[in-house]
């Protein structure tokens, strides 16, 4: 008679009134080349399940409790997500642990980098989180490839999902790439920082300790196209040449040289050093930020055949941008060249704080040290 | 689209904050899994322990309605997942699963065969009836209710009877019917038992055109719930539809207040408050838009029948709203679904609504909306 009872009380709850929700986590992952990245969201009522959290047997889940049991979360989450690319296995390791917001209650949000060892496009997610114990979970995919994206749903009936990173087609990747380029100027701070270095002393330059303006707009556009695009050259040549692996530069010190170059731009726009052919310093500069992104593009994992498509786009993403700012910046500079407030309020302040904060750029990374929050 | 937005990710204030908390759950039925678990542990091939594991799993859902419950007894039954070869009671836990996801003819192909190996197995012949009846098979539920007559108490078999012979066009009949089982079986009968019957009198008395009843039974219902201290969402539902019917929105909101958890009382509540206008109405709709993607997401399809009726009564999206119950009633067939299709077809597409509207004079469904509906209906016919 007790069993059917439950069928009773049953037959009242299946019209359709679905409760709560079902056990999901979402699987955010972003993969550029051999690199990994993402966030896996997991119910805290399932890793109650799957490890235990609440220690205190409350039935409340706090997030002290969460915390003791971060390291047991991650390794368990981690044990039951694989990563392969051709028969080599990718190393996956969590990156920090937050609460997120689902529509059904509070997840542990599990930030996740890993790595591959060799690029290969056959990659394949093995995925059995919670399966023995729940056969209703659901592991929802999202997998962004370089913007492509991809959202599929691993079950118990399907734990492992195969994708071919091969077929991209050139022209839509060298588009990415051009997306890449401007997006590199507009969020790579240094970047920026260099841009601004070399443009302040355009619409006027120090000479023996006075301001010389620019003589007219023409002379100064056309010095400000040739710094941006010799820099770009000289960005694309060494950028490439680190690319096909044929110069290899320690990071570090790529990295350090680059911001020597931000320090030296605005020294020199009060203390002159070099004041003609600024677009020489620029090429040679160039040379140095270029080795220095190599390590950026390189973990975007390039497929061969799109390899000089790529790094050509990207390039023109970069001038570009770089074209853009100078556009914004160039006639507004202009017209106040002779303004005490442009000289003494704008050039020299601008440039010297370009320079101290090129400078702790500088000793961080010689360093391996963080000065500041960026 | 809104799924692929990312939640944002915070650190709580302090280690004292509170992020979930786990369902209140009878205790004495948590210590039984757990000791389950473990013997399951131990002897991974017995029958025995799984399927109680499983029964244990599905009598908590029965009292949460939270549906990971169902994902756990699944788990416990994963060695037979499609064995024709299952025990008996693994068929009627795999029957109640797939009815659960809506799959009902894989449902009814388990307790058909569940009541070859045992005709007398009144469990499965109330299961049996119940698939029927959402797919629209009245005769097959009839008969299966039948089976009861000998198997059970009067007020099982009678109401199941009385449900069907109700939807046949035998309502006022029906409702004599329960209001006498009703009658006779007040002392014996467990509550819940009543409750059901109560459930059912006041759908029928609704159907009938008699609200005073419908809202006796409805209320005599809740209130036996409540002095059990029972949640039963079927009962609640059906009682908010009535009430906003009857245009009584602010009583809808309040008595389903506690409730937001479940989606199909948290769409009630949502459309009381459109149009009570109450603050919150934006945010309720939101939540449920962001649970019927989430459930989307996962590829199930349990919830068209509420999202059909989200996009009739608050998105007022009639194309989509039309799809959605078209494509719920391909699998369910109830009084609820055959009212979706004719609304959203005559917001929409009134020659849609020609398959409905034949299964309605088919059955000879008693329903005092369905026929309003009806009628307005042949009016764009005669109209066109």
């Amino acid at each position: 008679m007790n069993r059917m009872l439950f069928v009773l009380v049953g037959l009242l709850a299946c019209g359709g009134v679905h409760a709560h929700k079902p056990s999901d986590s979402y699987l955010n992952l972003s993969l550029s080349g051999q690199t990994v990245e993402g966030r896996w969201d997991i119910a805290l009522r399932d890793l109650e399940l799957a490890v235990g959290l609440d220690a205190d047997g409350n039935r409340r889940i706090t997030w002290g409790e969460v915390q003791r049991q971060r390291d047991a979360i991650t390794s368990h989450a981690l044990s039951h997500l694989q990563l392969t690319m051709g028969d080599q296995t990718c190393t996956l390791e969590a990156d920090g642990l937050q609460i997120t917001d689902h529509t059904d209650g509070a997840y542990a949000a599990i930030g996740i980098t890993g790595r591959c060892l060799q690029f290969n496009p056959q990659l394949t997610i093995r995925y059995d989180l919670l399966f023995p114990r729940d056969a209703q979970h659901r592991g929802l995919l999202r997998l962004d490839r370089q913007g492509r994206v991809e959202s599929a749903v691993f079950s118990p009936a399907r734990r492992s999902l195969a994708f071919d990173l091969g077929e991209t087609r050139p022209l839509r990747v060298a588009w990415q790439y051009l997306q890449e380029g401007l997006w590199h100027v507009w969020i790579g701070f240094d970047h920026l920082l260099f841009l601004a270095g070399l443009l302040l002393p355009i619409v006027v330059r120090r000479e023996q300790g006075r301001f010389v303006p620019a003589e007219n707009a023409g002379t100064a556009t056309r010095e400000v196209i040739r710094i941006v695009t010799s820099f770009t050259l000289a960005h694309f040549a060494a950028l490439s040449l680190a690319t096909l692996g044929w110069i290899d530069l320690p990071s570090r010190w790529v990295e350090a040289a680059v911001a020597l170059t931000i320090v030296f731009a605005a020294i020199n726009n009060i203390v002159p050093v070099v004041y003609r052919r600024l677009w020489l310093v620029a090429f040679a500069f160039g040379l140095i930020h270029g080795a220095g992104y190599a390590s950026v593009l390189s973990d975007l994992g390039l497929p061969a055949m799109a390899l000089a498509l790529s790094l050509f786009a990207f390039n023109l993403g970069v001038e570009g941008a770089q074209i853009a700012v100078a556009a914004v910046f160039l006639p507004v500079a202009y017209s106040l060249r002779r303004h005490r407030l442009y000289q003494y309020g704008v050039l020299i302040p601008g440039s010297l704080l370009v320079a101290f904060v090129g400078m702790v750029w500088f000793i961080e990374r010689a360093a391996n040290q963080t000065l500041m929050p960026w | 689209m809104p799924a692929c937005v990312q939640a944002q990710t915070y650190i709580p204030e302090s280690a004292e904050t509170v992020l979930a908390t786990l369902p209140d759950t009878d205790p004495s039925l948590t210590d039984d899994i757990r000791r389950l678990q473990q013997a399951v542990a131990e002897q991974p091939d017995s029958v025995e322990l799984r399927v109680r594991l499983a029964e244990h799993h599905i009598a908590l859902y029965r009292q949460t309605d939270d549906p990971r419950y169902n994902g756990y007894a699944q788990a416990a039954i994963a060695p037979w997942r499609e064995d024709v070869d299952a025990p008996t009671r693994v068929l009627l836990i795999r029957a109640h699963l797939n009815q659960q996801r809506h799959a009902f003819a894989l449902a009814r192909a388990d307790l058909q065969l569940a009541l070859e190996r045992d005709p007398r197995n009144a469990q499965a012949w109330l299961a049996l009836s119940v698939v029927e009846r959402v797919s629209g098979r009245l005769a097959n539920a009839h008969k299966a209710c039948a089976a009861l007559l000998t198997l059970t108490e009067t007020l099982v078999s009678g109401t199941c009877l009385a449900d069907i012979a109700s939807l046949a066009g035998k309502a006022p009949e029906a409702f004599a019917t329960l209001d006498r089982l009703l009658q006779a079986e007040s002392v014996d009968s467990a509550d819940h038992l009543r409750r059901w019957a109560l459930t059912i009198q006041g759908e029928v008395a609704w159907r009938l055109g008699e609200p005073e009843l419908a809202l006796q039974a409805f209320e005599a219902g809740l209130a036996l719930a409540e002095a059990n201290e029972q949640f039963d969402g079927y009962l609640l539902s059906a009682w908010a539809d009535f009430m906003l019917e009857q245009g009584r929105a602010q009583a809808v909101d309040r008595r389903l207040e506690p409730y937001d958890q479940s989606d199909a009382l948290l769409l009630r509540r949502a459309i009381a408050a459109k149009r009570i206008n109450h603050p919150n109405a934006g945010a309720m709709a939101d939540t449920l838009r962001r649970r019927f993607a989430a459930s989307q997401r996962r590829g199930d399809d349990v919830h068209l029948r509420e999202q059909a009726r989200f996009a009739l009564d608050i998105d007022n999206k009639p194309s989509e709203a039309l799809w959605l119950a078209q494509r719920n009633w391909a699998m369910q067939k109830e009084p609820a679904d055959v009212l979706l299709v004719l609304r959203a077809a005559l917001a929409f597409n009134p020659a849609a609504a020609d398959p409905v509207v034949a299964f309605v004079s088919e059955t000879g469904l008693q329903d005092v909306r369905v026929q309003t509906l009806l009628e307005r209906l042949g009016d764009t016919d005669a109209a066109a």
